[in-house]
């Protein structure tokens, strides 16, 4: 196959050094398989999910962990135990705004640096969305979608690939929740054109897009034809409710055990269709084992027959 | 097109219910200050006007990382008008909105906004308003990056001089204190007083906030050094000050041990 070559920083601002292209990189990301989901304190609560009793009980539907990162919070002792035995993880950001360069600071690439240098993860990941206003403040778990605009599309490219070359890590945009989104494009042809500038890969959250679609007033599948569904790399599973506030019914993405029948649906839909789909989470991570297990088992089922079920049966 | 602009509106619009029905009635009239065009703007109408409004605790968990930060000045605003709730008036105030359309953070722009009100009669008049200087002192200070080294020197990035009305520190101290200890405000508080004392609020090297009274001579020295200063000119303001001459290298020194002074570029 011939190499695409494409410009990215240099050490030097006049050396040219040639980067490879999305397609060749895929070869360096392992297949992960399934996994699960956490965050600082998640694991916690009563009747938050035991990590350990999860691994011990059903270590095939928990190949991996997905670590949620704040880091000015670090890793939790759950998180941290699991990296200390060197078991398979991903590194998703909870904490940085992708289309705005003065939030890839000096201080937290420092940090990020050591954070995945402890968590060695296949890959970084997160909302490619607003997680804070303004500079980085501690608690604003903001979360917003980003404008589904051509020229949004283009920030958000550029900050990917910014923070792909000060980490070293490839970093896969992930589809945010909402309750309003803003702009002219779908957000699956948003997400193509920001895989497409930053030649990345996407993690598709199954649920975040269901909520999109619904918010849109779109079938769960629509726009999913024209998408390049071979850049999907990761994909999210969780359960939601149905909530409504003064009359308008909405859907709170709450990692609960209950998947929705169009997060099923869009699952259904990409995953025979993803030749490059490696990781498949269920999030889920204040729920008991028992329903986890349930959840995961159904997960698993549901991807039998797809070319990510015939790798994990290899 | 300006992505970041309409983000920014957007982001004020998720806290400010009063925006989202000024913006649903007129957008033009509401957003005419902002670089956007009539197109941008009618993207913001477009979604259900509720949906804005799915998740009403968001100000509040906002709120509370503020509050965080102002908590014997929101403690004595609570008390004074009975409940939190006026409290999130910030959300719909101009300095929020400022602060989120220019980036800044919004932490520091309460401060402002909760001094005002107070200065302005609401929230506990003075004494809130005095306390809510100090602590908008302590945020800065939180923030403060160090500086490199060099010649010249400049007053401790760590630390802040405030201007502050007599028993303000007093008042500020009890209900620290007592919000520590019980999470409750002491019924007797010090009175605050007419005139000036100088504070200085101090990050210390083991990362904690402490504020202390300080002379005036002091204040003053620190003040002339806000800004990057020659040696020679801090020596003479030094003297102007009441220093001995041939004191002056003595007291600077003292002030750099003490990490009030710092050297810089």
């Amino acid at each position: 196959m011939a190499r695409r070559y494409h410009r990215a920083a240099a050490p030097t601002p006049w050396q040219h050094r040639p980067v490879p292209s999305f397609t060749d990189r895929l070869s360096d990301l392992p297949f992960l398989g399934l996994g699960i989901s956490t965050e600082y304190g998640a694991h916690d609560g009563d009747g938050a999910l035991d990590l350990r009793a999860l691994q011990a009980a059903a270590p095939e539907l928990a190949a991996f962990l997905e670590v949620g990162v704040e880091v000015e919070k670090g890793l939790d002792a759950h998180a941290a135990a699991w990296v200390s035995e060197g078991l398979p993880a991903t590194y998703h950001f909870l904490d940085v705004n992708l289309d705005e360069p003065e939030d890839l600071d000096a201080h937290w690439l420092d940090r990020v640096r050591s954070l995945a240098a402890e968590v060695k993860p296949a890959w970084m990941c997160g909302d490619a969305g607003l997680w804070h206003f303004g500079p980085r403040e501690p608690a604003h778990m903001l979360l917003l979608p980003p404008i589904l605009t051509d020229d949004a599309a283009g920030e958000l490219a550029e900050g990917i690939v910014a923070l792909r070359e000060a980490t070293g890590l490839e970093v896969l945009p992930e589809n945010p929740p909402g309750a309003v989104y803003v702009g002219d494009l779908h957000l699956l042809d948003f997400f193509a054109r920001v895989c497409d500038r930053a030649d990345t890969g996407l993690l598709l959250d199954a649920a975040h897009l269901a909520i999109y679609q619904r918010v849109a007033g779109h079938d769960p599948l629509a726009g999913l034809d024209g998408f390049p569904l071979d850049r999907v790399v990761e994909m999210h599973v969780a359960g939601g409710v149905v909530r409504e506030h003064d009359g308008y019914p909405f859907v709170d993405d709450a990692h609960g055990l209950d998947v929705l029948p169009d997060t099923w649906a869009v699952l259904d839909a990409v995953a025979p269709r993803a030749p490059e789909l490696r990781a498949v989470v269920f999030e889920a991570e204040r729920n008991p084992l028992g329903g986890v297990i349930d959840g995961l088992r159904a997960l698993a089922q549901r991807l039998d027959g797809t070319p990510f079920g015939a790798k994990r049966a290899s | 097109m300006s992505a970041r602009a309409l983000q920014r509106v957007v982001v004020r619009m998720h806290h400010d219910p009063a925006l989202v029905a000024a913006v649903y009635a007129d957008a033009g009239a509401a957003l005419e200050a902002l670089d956007l065009t009539p197109a941008e703007r009618d993207l913001l109408t477009v979604p259900d006007r509720r949906a804005w409004g799915v998740d009403p605790a968001r100000r509040d968990r906002v709120f509370e990382a503020v509050r965080r930060e102002y908590p014997v000045t929101c403690a004595l605003a609570q008390i004074s008008v009975g409940a939190r709730g006026p409290l999130l008036g910030f959300f719909s105030s101009p300095e929020f909105h400022r602060a989120v359309q220019s980036r800044r953070a919004i932490t520091p722009a309460f401060g402002a906004w909760i001094e005002g009100s107070a200065r302005a009669g609401r929230f506990g008049k003075k004494p809130t308003a005095e306390v809510a200087r100090l602590e908008s002192a302590t945020v800065e200070v939180r923030r403060a990056v160090d500086v490199p080294p060099g010649e010249r020197w400049v007053r401790a990035p760590w630390i802040r001089v405030v201007d502050a009305s007599p028993g303000a520190l007093e008042l500020y101290q009890a209900v620290f204190a007592s919000l520590r200890a019980s999470s409750t405000v002491p019924s007797s508080l010090p009175r605050v007083g007419r005139g000036v004392t100088r504070v200085v609020v101090e990050r210390n090297a083991a990362h904690e906030v402490v504020l202390g009274s300080v002379s005036a001579p002091l204040a003053g020295l620190l003040r002339r050094a806000e800004a990057p200063v020659a040696a020679s000119l801090l020596h003479d303001a030094a003297r102007e000050l009441g220093a001995e001459p041939g004191d002056e290298p003595t007291i600077l020194a003292s002030l750099h041990a003490d990490r009030l002074l710092v050297r810089c570029p």
